[in-house]
């Protein structure tokens, strides 16, 4: 219980330094001059670790309710029997951190041409604050309504294994494999190809196109990664032929957590570059800081997408091919 | 961050993956189904028209895999260790449990005076072959 306490108290505090964020004035406009200008980066930066920390604590607290929640074997069970906002909060996390790095990208990216804190900054950060506010909105309201069900609608009872034994129900990550296999290796290749081009630095019209395929494949990646990952790796890994729920996996293959971390931030970088090439394309005044800056993100990218895709590799060969 | 130190992050993520897949690489025979040890009374193993085997710890795990299209099954005798063709097993649901983990009461002889004697002994009933198709 000790998790969930202080889950919801993680939520409390990002909606109060989004709501501050808000209502201060920082997104507002504040003359950078007047000391507002480190106030605002300091509430990126702590949105940005909440929205971290309160991730861990929350798989941590949903964790903690698999023995109060009827049916449950793991997390997944909590979040099938539990309120639908428990999903919306997991959608919620990596939504908050991407539109934190974008406005810290911003921010840096106008401060480092010496401008002021601009309107464009101060939009991303509206929205980003918003976003967070009701992130940990729902996230407060999600926590009460599981642990406090009202009148007439308790739990529903949860069964894993009906979901994610294909013996039983079959999965769609399963039934997609072969494709999906395919679909993996081809974004992967076009991802690291598009941001080793970026990451040599060279500017020209052809980086806005790199960045479209960028994102486009990274996007793909997203997609195919966790699906081939569920299909195929994970029942090897867990040495559980017919078991395929990504939350065991991640308890039960110590691979599992960093791996993810790192492709999650490498696919930010993509998102955070291809803002970055965005902003210096509409604003000729910061475009040899923006090629500077988009060039260290995808060479960020690079690094992080390929060690991701090394770490889950080198796990496979370590344990060896059969469970 | 400075031009070496990505590289360094990919060795470090590669030298972990390694290690904790090293340290993961299971010791003995697992079940393919729950992945526990598969060296257990209650063995059984599915025989395939390709000649590759799977194992599983139990009875029941067995069962829940599912049998592939001509495969021949064995299981384990609880009173010799020896496998025998689940077809030609006598089958008995008792107190006793053959394997802890999930607590697994049917067990299988090659015998009938083996299984009659455990029937008598632990309180059981005769059940049919639980892989009959």
């Amino acid at each position: 219980m000790a998790f969930v306490q202080l889950s919801r108290f993680l939520f409390l505090l990002q909606a109060v330094v989004a709501a501050a964020l808000v209502a201060a004035g920082a997104v507002r406009g504040r003359d950078p001059a007047r000391g507002g200008s480190l106030l605002l980066l300091g509430g990126i930066g702590a949105i940005a670790v909440l929205a971290v920390s309160g991730g861990v604590l929350y798989y941590l607290g949903l964790a903690a309710r698999v023995g109060f929640t009827p049916g449950a074997m793991c997390v997944f069970g909590v979040l099938r029997a539990g309120p639908p906002a428990l999903r919306w909060v997991e959608a919620g996390f990596p939504a908050v951190l991407v539109l934190a790095g974008a406005g810290a990208a911003t921010y840096l990216l106008e401060h480092r041409a010496g401008d002021p804190t601009s309107r464009t900054v101060r939009a991303v950060l509206a929205v980003g604050a918003l976003v967070a506010l009701a992130h940990a909105g729902t996230g407060l309201w999600a926590w009460q309504r599981l642990l406090n069900p009202p009148p007439g609608q308790a739990l529903s009872v949860s069964c894993c294994t009906t979901v994610f034994d294909v013996a039983e129900a079959g999965s769609a990550a399963v039934a997609g494999g072969g494709f999906a296999a395919w679909w993996l290796w081809g974004s992967l290749a076009a991802t690291l190809g598009c941001l080793a081009g970026l990451g040599r630095g060279r500017g020209g019209a052809g980086r806005g196109l790199l960045w479209g395929g960028a994102v486009l494949s990274a996007g793909t990646l997203a997609v195919a990664a966790p699906a081939v990952v569920l299909a195929r790796w994970a029942p090897r890994m867990m040495g559980l032929i017919d078991h395929h729920c990504p939350y065991c996996l991640l308890q039960r293959v110590p691979a599992a957590p960093p791996a993810v971390v790192l492709a999650g931030l490498g696919l930010a970088c993509v998102a955070w570059g291809a803002w970055v090439a965005l902003v210096g394309s509409v604003r000729p005044d910061l475009r040899a800081e923006a090629v500077r800056m988009e060039t260290g993100l995808a060479r960020a990218g690079l690094w992080l997408v390929l060690s991701a895709a090394g770490l889950l590799a080198a796990y496979a060969l370590g344990r060896g091919s059969g469970p | 961050m400075r031009g070496w130190a990505w590289p360094l992050v990919f060795l470090a993520a590669v030298a972990f993956g390694f290690g904790t897949g090293l340290r993961d690489r299971p010791a003995g025979p697992r079940c393919l189904r729950c992945g526990a040890p598969s060296d257990t009374i209650g063995r059984v193993r599915f025989l395939l028209p390709d000649g590759t085997d799977r194992v599983f710890c139990s009875i029941p795990c067995a069962r829940a895999a599912g049998i592939p299209e001509g495969a021949r099954v064995r299981v384990t005798d609880e009173a010799t260790g020896q496998e025998v063709d689940a077809d030609a097993a006598f089958f008995v649901e008792s107190e006793a449990v053959s394997v802890a983990h999930n607590r697994t009461r049917i067990h299988a002889f090659a015998r009938t005076t083996d299984a009659a004697a455990h029937l008598e002994e632990h309180r059981g009933r005769w059940v049919p072959n639980p892989f009959r198709r």
